[in-house]
């Protein structure tokens, strides 16, 4: 049977794997679509479920672009002027692709979200998601010494913002630590976690904290992992 | 603090304005900040935690985050993952309070406070908030600080009254434990519109006596040189508590305790205060006058090694004049502070006149009762002292021993008259008035005053004026 499964990646979970090539006749006569779920009875007692092909970033996204419009920053907290300079690759700006992510450094500590040697700043923006490292050397240039959300867009609209830890190549804990692009509600942080995990990714939020108001931005409690 | 805003971030968390000096756009400010147990924002409507002004947010926790939540939306308060859950666990265990009689007190089930123990967990912030009351934490240091600014030599005090006494039950070391906190928001409100408790002027004395100058001897001695450091003369103490919240600016928490005991003085952080028992023998306002004036013996005169940041007295060590102490070191701690009480309550250099300016016994004993406020027993005794006990102790009595209402108006006035009806009468004193103030003067956010006087918002709204008349500058 296991011929039958060429076996893409284990997660965490060893009843969940991501397999391709999978029989047809397994599917009950139907094509795997790209980043459809299943779960397969392959005639042995455990069920196991399976994701097909990840989708394309382009196409996870889709539907929560859609859900969830793009808007214009909110800059009444903008303090300088370079805050919507437009950062490039020479920066360290670069788009999400499918995994894995090669990074010169992971983040591995317990309280990752403590530190930010290894916090990147995420944006989805129109026509793909941005990242780029908050601190570093070459952001000593900019007026306030780190980066802003609006770097990542030159100030153009997007739809949401926030920050963002691998702990490995396919890996990825977001919040939405944003004050330029907020995340509206903890739905919209679970629908771009959904869109993560469809593109290959083992993605994971941390949650909405009611008391502040807005996306927390550390962790409590175990993470809910996509 | 740091000075380098720019114009324009001193525009964004503090809302339009001329200055640039950073403390007076904040006292001026109209902007509010919301914090929960792991964030500070700016408010919103949604946001369920805890509203604070921008002194506030300023003040408590610093440029550095104001700045983190114009950046990002919202600042992380947590110094670690622990933060504040092993703070409160500490502290309630430090205490030797289980998880049930914290519950009790906060009037919550047990498993929100083992929910707020729990690092993995992020508890309502007005959980949390009554939780750090009831172990006289302070609730805005929590998460920004291990040990929440809890005075820890308190708590073991505490713990060790707890585990040693039989009066003294879980319910009395909770009673205690608010009264602490009230005491030390209520000195922290005064200090921040730069009043100072007057107890500065007191240097405490060492001096318990010996066998040829006895305790009592100079207790009166303690009672006349704070006669003369306030500037009191002879003349009556027309409110003790008067004196003591308005004057003197030392918190007097009032509370319904079990009828052994009498009244406290305790220090936390350093904060000295004065807990009374409003119930047993001290339901009578003469009595109680007396109870406060001992506590006020032990906290102007008693020096920290006595005092060990809380002497508890028990009603019938009160007004006990009639023994000599044995040789136990704290009976003369107790009988100094009795002496010091009646003395300063009624100087004997003018007992004697009052009580002679009538011709029956009866009446003179009444009008000194009258005139100084003061019980029949402590009138009795103050008559026979003053007399180098040559009146006939047998024959010094009276009709009636129920104080007029002269005094009770004087000693229990908020009682009667306090709105917000819920408020605990704990918190019905001057504190009640520090809050209001500060209010006012923006120093913290209405839902705070509300929270800390157990009502609502409107409910606040509605006892400010009443506040504001049973107190004054």
């Amino acid at each position: 049977m296991s011929s039958l499964l060429t076996i893409l990646s284990f997660s965490q979970n060893p009843s969940c794997l991501v397999v391709k090539n999978v029989k047809k006749s397994l599917f009950s006569n139907r094509e795997a679509k790209h980043g459809e779920a299943f779960v397969l009875n392959i005639g042995l007692k455990s069920k196991i479920k399976m994701t097909s092909i990840p989708k394309t970033i382009d196409e996870a996204f889709m539907d929560y672009r859609t859900t969830y419009i793009a808007r214009s920053p909110d800059l009444s907290n903008m303090s300088y002027d370079d805050e919507l300079h437009l950062i490039t690759a020479e920066d360290g700006l670069f788009c999400l692709s499918n995994p894995p992510v090669e990074l010169e450094e992971y983040a591995r500590i317990e309280d990752f979200w403590n530190t930010s040697s290894q916090k990147y700043l995420w944006v989805v923006a129109k026509t793909d998601v941005r990242l780029a490292l908050e601190k570093g050397e070459n952001r000593k240039t900019l007026d306030r010494g780190f980066l802003s959300h609006t770097n990542l867009t030159g100030g153009d609209e997007a739809h949401s913002g926030g920050e963002a830890w691998f702990l490995d190549c396919r890996k990825v804990v977001i919040n939405g630590g944003s004050s330029r692009y907020k995340p509206r509600n903890e739905t919209e942080l679970d629908e771009i976690v959904t869109a993560l995990s469809e593109s290959g990714y083992m993605a994971a939020h941390l949650g909405w904290d009611e008391g502040s108001g807005r996306a927390s931005r550390i962790k409590r409690g175990e993470l809910r992992w996509k | 603090m740091e000075m380098n805003l720019s114009p324009k971030e001193l525009d964004q968390l503090f809302g339009p304005g001329e200055s640039n000096d950073i403390k007076s756009r904040a006292q001026k400010s109209e902007q509010i900040f919301v914090r929960s147990q792991d964030h500070l924002a700016f408010d919103s409507a949604p946001a369920t935690g805890l509203r604070l002004t921008a002194w506030q947010a300023l003040n408590l926790y610093g440029l550095d985050k104001l700045r983190e939540v114009l950046n990002y939306g919202s600042a992380i308060l947590p110094i670690c993952h622990n933060e504040p859950s092993s703070t409160l666990r500490e502290r309630r265990e430090s205490l030797g309070l289980s998880l049930i009689e914290v519950a009790k007190a906060v009037k919550v089930d047990e498993k929100a406070v083992r929910s707020a123990e729990d690092p993995n967990i992020r508890s309502p912030f007005s959980v949390l908030q009554r939780i750090a009351q009831s172990l006289a934490l302070d609730e805005f240091m929590l998460s920004i600080s291990h040990g929440a600014g809890g005075d820890e030599a308190l708590a073991v005090r505490l713990r060790k009254l707890g585990s040693g006494k039989a009066s003294f039950s879980p319910r009395l070391v909770r009673e205690l434990n608010e009264a602490a906190w009230v005491i030390q928001q209520q000195a922290q409100l005064s200090l921040s519109r730069g009043v100072k408790s007057m107890t500065e002027r007191f240097e405490p004395s060492p001096n318990y006596g010996n066998p040829d100058y006895p305790a009592y001897l100079h207790g009166y001695y303690l009672a006349k040189r704070t006669r003369d450091i306030l500037s009191l003369e002879q003349d009556p103490i027309s409110s003790m508590r008067g004196l003591l919240e308005n004057q003197l600016h030392i918190p007097v928490i009032q509370m319904e305790l079990p009828n052994s005991i009498a009244g406290a003085t305790l220090s936390s952080n350093g904060h000295r205060g004065i807990v009374v028992n409003v119930r047993g023998n001290n339901e009578n306002v003469l009595v109680r006058r007396s109870t406060l004036a001992h506590e006020l013996g032990h906290l102007l005169w008693d020096p920290d090694q006595h005092l060990k940041n809380l002497v508890v007295d028990d009603s019938d060590s009160i007004e006990r004049w009639d023994e000599e102490p044995n040789s136990s070191g704290s009976d003369y701690v107790e009988a100094r502070a009795n002496a010091f009480a009646v003395e300063f309550l009624a100087p004997r250099s003018v007992v004697l006149d009052v009580f002679t300016s009538e011709q029956e016994v009866r009446n003179g004993l009444r009008a000194v009762m009258e005139r100084f406020g003061i019980s029949f027993s402590a009138a009795r005794f103050q008559i026979f002292n003053a007399s180098d006990r040559k009146i006939d102790f047998a024959s010094l009595q009276v009709d009636d021993i129920k104080p007029s209402v002269t005094w009770l108006a004087a000693e229990d006035y908020t009682l009667d008259f306090f709105k917000p009806r819920n408020t605990p009468i704990s918190r019905r004193g001057r504190f009640a008035y520090e809050i209001v103030s500060a209010v006012k003067e923006h120093r913290i956010h209405e839902s705070v005053a509300a929270s800390w006087l157990q009502s609502s918002i409107d409910e606040y709204r509605d006892a400010i004026e009443i506040i504001q008349d049973l107190y004054h500058d």
